[in-house]
């Protein structure tokens, strides 16, 4: 009977174990093909077979990136992402400073929560009346316009996160700062901000990461003038002619603040994916 | 207790205020725009002024075989998509957990199962494009074992190379959710069932999920409001939906008929039957949420 058990476990270990490992290889391959790809020349993109390694490895697709178009379109969602995060996670740390320190002045956890279920509501749904609003204001097709877009999405998440690192401070530490003689600015300055520190880096990339990510946005509120990296994808990945070598380069360009932020936020993932709902 | 600026509360609600202002304005406006609009009928392209029509869009999207079909294209998503999520997610993280015991092999397949979610759906959706074309690696794989090659973005299998896409890119999320819900519970409980003599299945189904069981919720809602938001990857794997309206979904129909074809009556009616389903599920997450705290 016992003997029965252990050779069960053993099986359901060995599946779990080939389970984790055939989902790696899962998760890997997009990735490697993505960059694969990005290093061959255009024409070899779709050979017939595929090629596992590039034959003719070049850096073409990286050299096309730096001229005009793409080059554009990743600067055009830098300044968006920077613009909108510098002012969201500002605002959003105000406000989730209030909410964890006045929780009854404030409304608390209601109000807060108030903000963050805005995210629920479908983009789609908000961007149309954004849409008719900004062309009267001439708003369209503007760097101000679509950081401003961005900020009102990234200002619920700033303010929950944040919410949940002030949160995270004892209340007692400030006091004692109090009993010091430090006045109230001073010991925010000097006690509070310093210990939430690392939770502002973590918000901050966070809400980076949804700006630099958007799509729905930038494709109905840009145009000629201001076009994001994401609303130039579908642009050059659908026709007849389609350069696949350099989508791919594009791609892996856009990748890389991602996957810095993956590996720098590690230790944090579990909280800010799921937006404080684990805690 | 009204809102004054005055007293001992006006600090918290100024440092409040400016949060509440621009999220109220980018949220309420919006929504009342909306139900104004989906009252009438509006074709801004031919120039024409907008016509009060009652309840009319709201028969007419009720009755229309595309919206239906883009719902049934939802139901399909959702209960397949992140049905395998949700299962693959929680029996990973769980192997993550019982199997790795160093701590840096934990991080590091976490870390590699999360990237994905980190990029842009747009960017996942154009790598999965290129896996997808006719000449592209994927007919390959399936020619060298012997199996004809596919369109994968037809009428019948578009909507499914989405959603191995959408895997792809969210499994990580309930992954991680129950990850840490799993590491966060005290390990003499796992020990007192081992002792009493349980097996690795009672153990999982009897002690581990149903501790886990409002995390999981969470982690089930999370996904589903997501799924009625999709646009981006199904935008560029599908070339918005096609081939012709087959692959939509109800947020990416109500982008088509707003700036495609041009009827914001009949857009502004999908997106407020969009948001009706929205409420419904906040209100379920407050409940679970609440629970959990």
């Amino acid at each position: 009977m016992k003997a029965a058990g252990r050779d069960r476990w053993r099986l359901v270990r060995w599946l779990l174990s080939v389970g984790l490992v055939v989902y790696g290889i899962f998760v890997i391959f997009p990735f490697y093909w993505t960059i694969n790809t990005s290093l061959k020349p255009s024409a070899e993109a779709l050979a017939q077979p595929p090629t596992l390694v590039p034959k003719d490895l070049t850096g073409d697709s990286y050299s096309w990136l730096t001229d005009g178009q793409a080059l554009g379109a990743l600067a055009d969602s830098l300044i968006v992402t920077v613009t909108a995060t510098v002012l969201a996670v500002l605002i959003g740390a105000m406000a989730g400073y209030a909410f964890a320190r006045w929780p009854r002045e404030t409304g608390g956890e209601e109000v807060a929560f108030f903000l963050l279920s805005t995210r629920i509501f479908p983009p789609v749904a908000i961007v149309l009346p954004i849409y008719f609003a900004f062309d009267d204001l001439g708003l369209l097709d503007t760097h101000l316009g679509l950081a401003l877009l961005y900020l009102s999405f990234g200002i619920p998440l700033a303010t929950w996160l944040m919410r949940s690192f002030f949160n995270e401070v004892p209340r007692s530490y400030e006091e004692a700062a109090y009993l010091d003689g430090y006045g109230k600015l001073e010991t925010f300055f000097k006690v509070t901000l310093p210990l939430v520190a690392p939770g502002i880096v973590a918000t901050t990339i966070l809400t980076a990461l949804f700006c630099w990510n958007e799509f729905l946005f930038a494709l109905v509120i840009g145009g000629d003038n201001v076009q994001t990296y994401t609303a130039l994808i579908p642009n050059l990945a659908v026709g007849f002619q389609v350069d696949w070598a350099r989508i791919t380069a594009l791609s892996v360009a856009a990748m890389v603040p991602p996957v810095i932020a993956v590996i720098w936020l590690r230790k944090h993932l579990v909280r800010g994916m799921s937006l404080g709902a684990a805690k | 207790m009204s809102f004054s600026l005055r007293g001992p509360a006006v600090v918290p609600r100024l440092l409040v205020l400016p949060a509440v202002a621009v999220v109220a304005a980018s949220v309420i406006y919006p929504a009342g725009w909306s139900l104004w609009m989906s009252l009438h009928s509006w074709f801004p392209a031919t120039g024409t002024e907008a016509r009060w029509v009652g309840l009319e869009n709201y028969g007419d999207v009720l009755s229309s075989n595309r919206f239906w079909h883009a719902m049934k294209n939802l139901a399909y998503y959702v209960v397949v998509g992140v049905g395998v999520e949700m299962v693959l997610g929680i029996a990973l993280a769980l192997a993550l957990c019982e199997l790795v015991r160093r701590n840096w092999i934990r991080i590091t397949l976490l870390t590699l199962f999360v990237m994905p979610m980190m990029l842009a759906p747009a960017v996942v959706g154009d790598v999965w494009r290129f896996i997808y074309q006719r000449q592209g690696v994927l007919n390959h794989l399936i020619g060298s074992v012997g199996l004809p090659e596919q369109t994968w973005t037809s009428a019948s299998l578009g909507l499914w190379s989405v959603v191995v896409a959408d895997i792809w890119q969210w499994t990580a999320l309930p992954l991680l959710i129950v990850f840490a819900g799993r590491v966060a519970l005290p390990e003499s409980l796992f020990e007192a069932a081992r002792l009493d003599g349980a097996s690795w299945w009672y153990r999982t189904t009897r002690v581990t999920l149903p501790m886990l069981k409002n995390l999981i919720i969470i982690a089930l809602l999370l996904r589903v409001m997501d799924s009625y938001k999709l646009i981006d990857s199904l935008f560029i794997i599908t070339n918005q939906g096609g081939p012709g309206t087959s692959n939509e979904l109800p947020g990416l129909l109500a982008y088509v008929t707003a700036f495609q074809d041009f009827d914001i009556g009949t857009a502004a009616t999908v997106t407020w039957l969009l948001g009706l389903i929205a409420l419904v599920l906040m209100r379920l997450f407050w409940v679970a949420f609440r629970r959990r705290a």
